[in-house]
C-alpha cells in the first residue's frame, strides 16, 4: 500500500505566498532554470537532451502547483503520495531556483544560505518571495527526514 | 565535439575513428556547488542516482559545498552521460569531464 505523507501549515500565514510563487511559475519561460549544458555540441543531441529536461522540469513544477491548491489554500493541508515526492522534491528546487533568479536575485548566497536576510528592510514582494524560499527549503528537510530518518 | 547521431552529409571513415577516439576512454561526472540545493538535498540525490552510501554522500556533498565541485564518478562515457543527465533531472549542476589521469 502507498503511504502519504501529510504537512499543515496555517492557511493564513502561506496564502500569500503561494500566491507570489503561482504568478512567478506562470511567467518563466521554456527554459531550464538549473545553469546546466548537455554533454555534446551536436545540434540534435543537444535539443533532445533540453527537451527532455524541460519535460521532467515541467512535471516538477506542475507537482507543485497541484500540491498548493485551492484545498490548501482552504484548509492549509497538504498530502503528498509516496509515488509523488521525487516531484515535489524537484519541484521545490526548481521554484527556489526561480526565485534566486528573479525575486530573491539581489541577495548574496551568504546571506540567503545563512537564513540573514533582514525582513523589516526588504519589499513586500522580496518577503513573500523570501518566504516561498524558506517554505519549500522547511517542506524538502521535513519530506526528507521522513523518507531517511 | 563529438556527434553520435549523424550530423547530416558524408562522414569518412578517418572521421569516424577520431570521434570514437574523443568519446573512449574515462569520464569524470563532476557536480559543481549552486547556491540554493540543501545539503541534505544533495546528500539524498547522490544516494539515490549514484547509489552512494550515506558517509560517502556526505563526503561528495562537503566537497561539493566547500571546494566547489567534487567528481562523483568515474567510468564509460554512455554511462557517465546517463547519470549526468539524471543529477540534472534533479536540478543539480553536472558536467562531464575526461579523465585524463587514466589515459
Amino acid at each position: 500500500m502507498s503511504r502519504q505523507l501529510e504537512f499543515r501549515f496555517d492557511p493564513e500565514s502561506v496564502r500569500p505566498l503561494v500566491l507570489h510563487f503561482r504568478s512567478l511559475v506562470n511567467a518563466i519561460n521554456d527554459d531550464l532554470i538549473a545553469e546546466n549544458e548537455p554533454p555534446t555540441s551536436d545540434e540534435l543531441m543537444s535539443e533532445v537532451w533540453i527537451d527532455d529536461l524541460l519535460e521532467s522540469q515541467r512535471k516538477d513544477i506542475a507537482a507543485i502547483n497541484e500540491l498548493f491548491d485551492e484545498k490548501f489554500m482552504d484548509t492549509g493541508r497538504a498530502t503528498i503520495d509516496e509515488q509523488d515526492v521525487d516531484l515535489v522534491l524537484r519541484g521545490c528546487t526548481a521554484v527556489r531556483l526561480i526565485l534566486r533568479g528573479s525575486t530573491l536575485s539581489r541577495f548574496e548566497d551568504d546571506s540567503l544560505e545563512r537564513g540573514e536576510v533582514e525582513v523589516g528592510k526588504i519589499t513586500a514582494e522580496e518577503e513573500n518571495g523570501y518566504g516561498v524560499y524558506i517554505l519549500l527549503a522547511s517542506l524538502q528537510e521535513l519530506i526528507i527526514s521522513q523518507l531517511d530518518p | 565535439m563529438v556527434s553520435l547521431i549523424g550530423g547530416g552529409g558524408a562522414t569518412t571513415p578517418e572521421k569516424v575513428v577520431e570521434n570514437e577516439t574523443d568519446l573512449s576512454g574515462v569520464w569524470n561526472v563532476v557536480v559543481l556547488n549552486d547556491p540554493v540545493n540543501l545539503m541534505s538535498y544533495v546528500t539524498m540525490v547522490f544516494k539515490r542516482v549514484l547509489g552512494m552510501e550515506q558517509s560517502q554522500a556526505e563526503k561528495h556533498m562537503l566537497e561539493v559545498h566547500e571546494l566547489g565541485r567534487s567528481v562523483v564518478w568515474t567510468g564509460d562515457r554512455e554511462k557517465a552521460e546517463a547519470y549526468q543527465y539524471q543529477l540534472q533531472e534533479w536540478h543539480l549542476t553536472a558536467i562531464l569531464e575526461k579523465n585524463e589521469s587514466s589515459a
